[in-house]
């Protein structure tokens, strides 16, 4: 096991997955999630931290507080525009600090944001260079953003 | 299996366009890791670059009969073609966009793609290993 560790952050709706995951998204719950980000991490010989939260100011803490001891921060912020109480400008706005930190972002999706709901979707705002987007894959957008953060932090392009 | 990546204008300059946002390899050695890649895991990768419309939707075509897969990288035409967005709409297998940078992270005009309306899943801002990436995906799908 080498010492890079990764931060996946599940934001609001996410554990309530199994209540509008359809079969596009191929995900019946976090769970489900977790667990395939785990078993991959440990085949990767990656640490992952793998944490859901409803609440955007625990999320906004876990980000500033704890980000920098991880390699890269992999992130999926919201569960379902649609049916979720939170405030999405709001939101948004507190996951500006992602533009201020020093690790790599990757935002990831399992359902193709950008065909299913384009004109609410913007994508967050990472460091410069530093961010990437994954949607559309089910489990598969966790699984590749893990490979490719745990291959950028070991120095390798494909682990 | 069999899978074609498409790549759009000026990738053909990767290496020598502005490296600093594309990074210093070349397509062809994109192209060279992509194959073998696919041949540890059975997979044939055909890797194909034009800089013209018309070339890209007729490799679309093409591979409705020939490719189960498609990684489309195609660039500029990503936010002007709706020729492309038509074309993959008739290729059933597994479709997926595939941007070097990160499109929502430069320019306006960048934030808008026709493509991704048309495939199953989108990669951007991996930088080059995202290519790499997107083969061990279609290959976990496709040769598991």
């Amino acid at each position: 096991m080498s010492d890079v560790a990764l931060l996946v952050l599940n934001g609001p709706g996410l554990a309530r997955l199994g209540d509008f995951a359809d079969d596009a998204c191929g995900v019946n719950s976090l769970d489900q999630v977790r667990r395939a980000c785990e078993q991959l991490g440990s085949e990767l010989g990656v640490r992952i931290d793998f944490r859901q939260t409803d609440d955007t100011d625990e999320l906004t803490r876990w980000i500033r507080n704890d980000v920098n001891q991880f390699d890269a921060l992999i992130i999926n912020q919201l569960g379902c525009v649609d049916t979720s109480p939170v405030d999405y400008p709001t939101y948004r706005k507190q996951m500006e600090i992602l533009a201020t930190l020093s690790v790599p972002v990757t935002e990831v999706h399992m359902t193709n944001v950008l065909r299913d709901d384009p004109d609410r979707f913007s994508a967050l705002r990472g460091p410069a260079g530093k961010t990437a987007m994954i949607c559309g894959l089910g489990l598969d957008s966790y699984r590749v953003a893990i490979r490719a953060a745990a291959g950028a932090a070991v120095g390798s392009a494909a682990p | 299996m069999k899978l074609l990546i498409i790549n759009g204008p000026n990738l053909n300059l990767l290496g020598t366009r502005e490296p600093d946002i594309y990074g210093s390899d070349t397509l062809r050695d994109i192209a060279d890791r992509c194959i073998s890649v696919g041949k540890t895991r059975g997979l044939q990768v055909d890797c194909v670059q034009s800089n013209h419309e018309g070339q890209l939707v007729e490799w679309i075509q093409k591979a409705i009969d020939s490719a189960d897969a498609l990684i489309i990288n195609a660039a500029a035409y990503t936010h002007t073609s709706i020729a492309i967005h038509d074309a993959l709409k008739c290729f059933d297998g597994l479709k997926i966009e595939l941007h070097i940078s990160n499109p929502h992270m430069r320019e306006p005009f960048r934030h808008v793609s026709y493509v991704s309306s048309a495939v199953d899943g989108v990669i951007m801002g991996l930088g080059v290993s995202g290519y790499e990436h997107a083969v061990e995906l279609v290959a976990d799908r496709l040769c598991a």
